[in-house]
């Protein structure tokens, strides 16, 4: 291959990792055999990092995600009330503003936060994450639990009852008291408990048990260190990390606050 | 209305586990079709109710950001109305700056000082030289440098040929090189 073919079919879907097969090796060949195309290929990913870099990811306002939230609830509401409203009757809108402002603001100190206490994200996307977040979003305005939370015995019995860690944190010394328990199963069918927190101060945290096999985790020895724990800055939240000694399970938890604060509330609370 | 014959609550679920973990990609883009904040809240709101009244449609497996890309540009063209409010940010630096706030900028504490851009004069050269790409350039290099979409999930998103995705993203990028091509020098990407 010459320098005109490689840079007019090749150079762009390269530096894409679009090639794949004979192609790509015929393209590794000529760049190992060529300096200026090297150079070219280098300046095509360049190009894609400015581009990466000055048109990056912009957060989702926090009140824009309250009011998303709000419309998937009453869509959930006009799906299950089939018409029962008298004819001319305006859809009850209030139910929801009340509380989108609650959780928007919550979410407000939450970006806040991150501004302050800057850290870099952990590289790339982790669903377990994302879905530990979604969760911890939605029940800050809704938290159902649907196993028997009377008392933490009771919601350790129902985890262990289907073969989840019954660890429960306390967190009491920092303020925060136990609201309940879930047990639900997660769209690849693995069973995932969610232990809710709340503090008198409104401040919550979320803590997850799961098995972790095949699930897109940040490396073992990446993020901030702590005790056995790993703790993580991911989209605006803190995340503690921690595989559990008895092996295939881990606890995600989940919280608003600052990282330095957490991990107070983490050296303060115990299993 | 779930395929796999799920109650709402699970069908809710599964949609905040797979498609909601995108509302920032999809903000991301919707700000940079709209051009402004107000414009781009509406469209990726939209966007979030429509894919959640499909979920049904979008085949598990496959990458669900390039689902809701795609239903973002088709509300982008089709039903999407440039609202008559006034624009909050005048210039398009102006909108950049105040967008600069809120943008996540995971590399930005240790990135590699070759590509680090510098607060300087040379920084308002490659803003100036991103706005004056047309649109149908820069969408698909967003679409393969920020999004991370293969040419074929662009080719899905904006309902054209792989080809033309595969040509447009090439052109786009000498468009641009040649615009950097004197900050780039200046900065030692490129050397001459
Ligand atoms: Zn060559």
């Amino acid at each position: 291959m010459d320098c005109g073919a490689y840079i007019a079919e090749f150079l762009t879907a390269h530096a894409d990792g679009e090639l794949s097969g004979e192609q790509l090796r015929l393209a590794e060949e000529h760049i190992r055999g060529c300096t200026e195309c090297a150079q070219r290929l280098a300046e095509e990913r360049a190009l894609k990092a400015i581009v990466r870099e000055r048109r990056g990811v912009i957060r989702t306002p926090p009140q824009v995600r309250g009011s998303i939230l709000a419309a998937l609830d009453a869509a959930d509401r006009d799906a299950v009330a089939v018409r029962p409203r008298m004819p001319g009757m305006r859809r009850p809108m209030i139910r929801h503003l009340r509380w989108a402002a609650p959780l928007a603001l919550a979410a407000v100190i939450a970006f806040v936060v991150v501004i302050l206490n800057h850290r870099p994200a952990p590289a790339g996307e982790f669903p377990p994450f994302d879905a530990a977040i979604a969760n911890y979003q939605r029940f800050q305005s809704n938290f159902a639990p649907n196993v028997p939370s009377g008392s933490p015995g009771e919601i350790a019995d129902a985890y262990v009852n289907h073969k989840l860690p019954g660890y429960l944190w306390n967190f009491q010394p920092s303020g925060y008291k136990l609201v309940g328990g879930r047990l639900d199963q997660m769209s690849d069918g693995r069973m995932v408990t969610d232990t809710f927190y709340r503090a008198d101060d409104g401040g919550t945290i979320l803590c997850r048990f799961m098995t972790y096999q095949n699930l897109k985790l940040p490396p073992r020895d990446s993020g901030e260190p702590f005790g056995e724990h790993h703790m993580f800055t991911y989209r605006g939240y803190t995340i503690c990390l921690s595989y559990l000694p008895t092996g295939k399970y881990i606890c995600i938890l989940v919280s608003g606050e600052p990282m330095k604060k957490f991990m107070q509330d983490i050296s303060a609370s115990e299993y | 209305m779930a395929q796999k014959g799920g109650t709402s609550e699970e069908q809710r679920r599964r949609f905040e586990e797979e498609a909601l973990p995108h509302l920032d990609a999809l903000y991301t883009m919707a700000v940079r079709l709209a051009r402004n904040s107000h414009d781009a809240s509406d469209l990726v709101q939209e966007t979030i109710l429509r894919a959640y009244r499909f979920f049904d449609r979008f085949e598990q497996g496959t990458n669900c950001r390039a689902w809701l890309l795609t239903i973002l540009f088709n509300n982008f063209r089709n039903g999407y109305r440039r609202s008559a409010r006034e624009q909050p940010a005048g210039s398009p630096e102006e909108f950049e700056r105040k967008i600069e706030a809120e943008s996540l900028r995971p590399d930005s504490s240790n990135s590699n000082p070759e590509t680090a851009l510098s607060e300087s004069g040379m920084e308002r050269e490659v803003e100036a030289a991103l706005d004056a790409l047309p649109a149908e350039f820069r969408e698909v290099l967003l679409l393969v440098d920020v999004q991370e979409l293969s040419y074929q999930e662009i080719s899905q998103v904006l309902n054209i040929p792989i080809g033309t995705v595969k040509s447009r993203v090439s052109r786009g990028r000498s468009m641009l090189r040649e615009a950097l091509t004197a900050y780039a020098k200046e900065r030692g990407i490129i050397r001459s």
